[in-house]
């Protein structure tokens, strides 16, 4: 049986990928490239059999494309899953390139059927589901929703060896800044209140904020509303901003545009308000309410105050 | 001078593509085509690059028989030139046939200090053709731009990660990929839509670009593509006035 490999940026995240691997193979050698040397003391001991650690002269994520790709080129594993993050992506596209092969983004399912890696992934904006039968070495960044909590560790130590991975690339890194945020991580928030284009101007949100403080909600908003930059910058939410999964998310003068309805689909239960039937976000919403946000919001804070 | 090739696809528009409610079979016969929503972002940052230091920007687009019917909307956006490739191959093109086709098709166009595309297409959004690209025409990618620009000869893009931005600097020749927040598309006037009928255009032909049948055929094979599920109550809530509306609403949330 051929073997598995997954490649993350940390440790934390790639123990985090281990049950998704074990749902194509049960048999090949788990085998786990990390670019961080932070948290090496847990994934040795979460079940798997070898670890490396790239190690890159310029801090980059990112220059290991030419070490994971000559490793793939002579082993051949079975199967590369990698972390979907950005830095995850880039490298999976450029190995995937490099190797001639395919590569799936963002698998929300991944299947083995009688030894071609199958995956479900989302296409036209949330819309469709795509299901495509794999090339070898099949190559997957796994979507955050397949990633499960690590299982108890007190494995026998894997193998640990460290990569000097030198990317030899003509990049300057000149600068990093931490990106200045909100304080709160919406991905992780348990209610968030949107706001969108139905919302007239700046001024309003205050009642907004005060039904969501009401509600213990976070706020955020679509990226039509990002470009007006009453938000801090890239804090929206849809298919190139935030992926949310609250348990509780209440749209506020949202159409639904598609783009933004693939940010909230793992939501538990979505309010819609707007003031047209017609407006897509009914579709995808559990309970909407056809009317005026400004009679909507303040009869919300009295009732949510009155209880 | 900065020297840019814009890559965009031209897709069909996603939100005229109606899901057949027993099949969840996808009915896009009345859908029309546009570029790609985030591909008008990139050309926009090529083109203001080059309208704040000379240079000059042509696009380059792989698609079907309808690929052509994209060029006049494209120039009108500002690029000098526009080069297409229209081939069958584009109809079951996966990501890897994609970036082999315009990879040798870039090649044809001349030289080129950026290679600019978008972060991913709304159709399919894989996220692969700039890292890809960068790969084939062996030069340095830089993915996630938010911000480019160009002093003396260095171009220096603003990279946004999950929690960092990394200031990177670099020569070209090199592929960028660019977040949709980079700039704003502008709304091409009818002055820039008869302009754009008179840049000139050049259709590559697949022949023409030395690939093997193998580059031409997809790796990855699709199976089948559905309609989503959606799972949602669809619960129109309708009381006589906006109060009761909001008390029959938290009376849901609070047996969810």
């Amino acid at each position: 049986m051929r073997d598995i490999w997954i490649y993350s940026e940390s440790a934390a995240v790639a123990t985090q990928m281990i049950a998704c691997a074990g749902k194509i193979s049960q048999t090949g050698k788990l085998r786990v490239f990390i670019s961080s040397e932070d948290g090496t003391h847990s994934i040795v001991r979460a079940g798997v059999d070898e670890v490396t650690v790239f190690r890159s002269a310029d801090g980059r994520a990112e220059s290991c494309v030419e070490a994971l790709s000559a490793l793939a080129q002579t082993e051949r594993p079975l199967a590369i899953l990698f972390e979907s993050s950005c830095s995850g992506k880039e490298i999976a596209a450029r190995c995937a390139a490099i190797l001639g092969t395919g590569l799936v983004t963002d698998a929300l399912d991944i299947r083995n059927n009688e030894g071609i890696i199958e995956t479900d992934r989302m296409v036209y904006g949330g819309l469709a589901i795509a299901t495509e039968a794999l090339s070898s070495p099949s190559l997957i960044t796994l979507a955050a929703s397949l990633y499960t909590p690590a299982a108890a560790l007190g494995a026998a130590d894997a193998s640990l060896r460290i990569q000097e991975a030198d990317g030899g690339s003509a990049i300057n890194i000149v600068d990093r800044l931490p990106i200045e945020r909100a304080s709160v991580d919406l991905t992780k928030a348990d209610k968030i209140v949107c706001v969108g284009r139905g919302v007239g101007k700046k001024d309003d949100l205050n009642l907004i904020y005060e039904m969501a403080a009401a509600l213990g909600a976070e706020v955020s908003c679509t990226r039509a509303i990002n470009e007006y930059q009453w938000f801090p910058p890239e804090s929206y939410i849809g298919i190139s901003g935030f992926k949310v999964r609250p348990s509780l998310y209440i749209a506020i003068g949202v159409s639904g545009q598609i783009q933004h309805l693939s940010g909230i689909r793992d939501s538990k239960t979505v309010v819609a308000v707007n003031n047209s039937e017609s407006a897509p976000i009914f579709a995808s919403a559990d309970y909407g309410i056809v009317g005026d946000l400004y009679d909507f919001v303040p009869c919300m804070i009295t009732a949510l105050r009155k209880n | 001078m900065p020297n840019i090739v814009v890559c965009y696809k031209w897709v069909i528009n996603e939100q005229d593509i109606s899901v057949k409610e027993d099949t969840l079979e996808l009915n896009c016969s009345r859908a029309k085509y546009k570029i790609s929503d985030y591909d008008r972002n990139a050309i926009e940052a090529a083109v203001r690059l080059c309208e704040k230091y000379g240079g000059s920007v042509r696009t380059v687009s792989y698609g079907d028989e309808n690929v052509k019917a994209s060029l006049k909307d494209a120039l009108s956006r500002g690029p000098a030139e526009a080069y297409w490739i229209e081939d069958p191959s584009s109809i079951t093109a996966d990501s890897y046939v994609t970036a082999n086709v315009l990879a040798a098709a870039i090649g044809k166009t001349g030289a080129y200090d950026m290679v600019v595309c978008a972060e991913g297409s709304s159709d399919t959004y894989a996220q692969q053709t700039g890292a890809r690209l960068a790969a084939l025409l062996n030069v340095p990618a830089v993915t996630y731009a938010m911000e480019l620009d160009w002093q003396d000869g260095n171009i220096i893009v603003k990279r946004k990660l999950a929690d960092i931005v990394e200031i990177l600097q670099m020569k070209g020749p090199v592929v960028i990929s660019v977040l949709p927040e980079i700039c704003e598309p502008r709304i091409p006037g009818l002055k820039q839509v008869l302009a754009a009928g008179k840049k000139p255009s050049t259709r590559l032909n697949v022949s023409e670009l030395s690939l093997s049948d193998e580059q031409l055929k997809p790796k990855n094979r699709l199976i089948k593509i559905k309609g989503a599920v959606s799972e949602r109550k669809h619960v129109l809530i309708k009381e006589e006035d906006m109060a009761k509306n909001v008390d029959k609403l938290l009376e849901y949330l609070r047996v969810e």
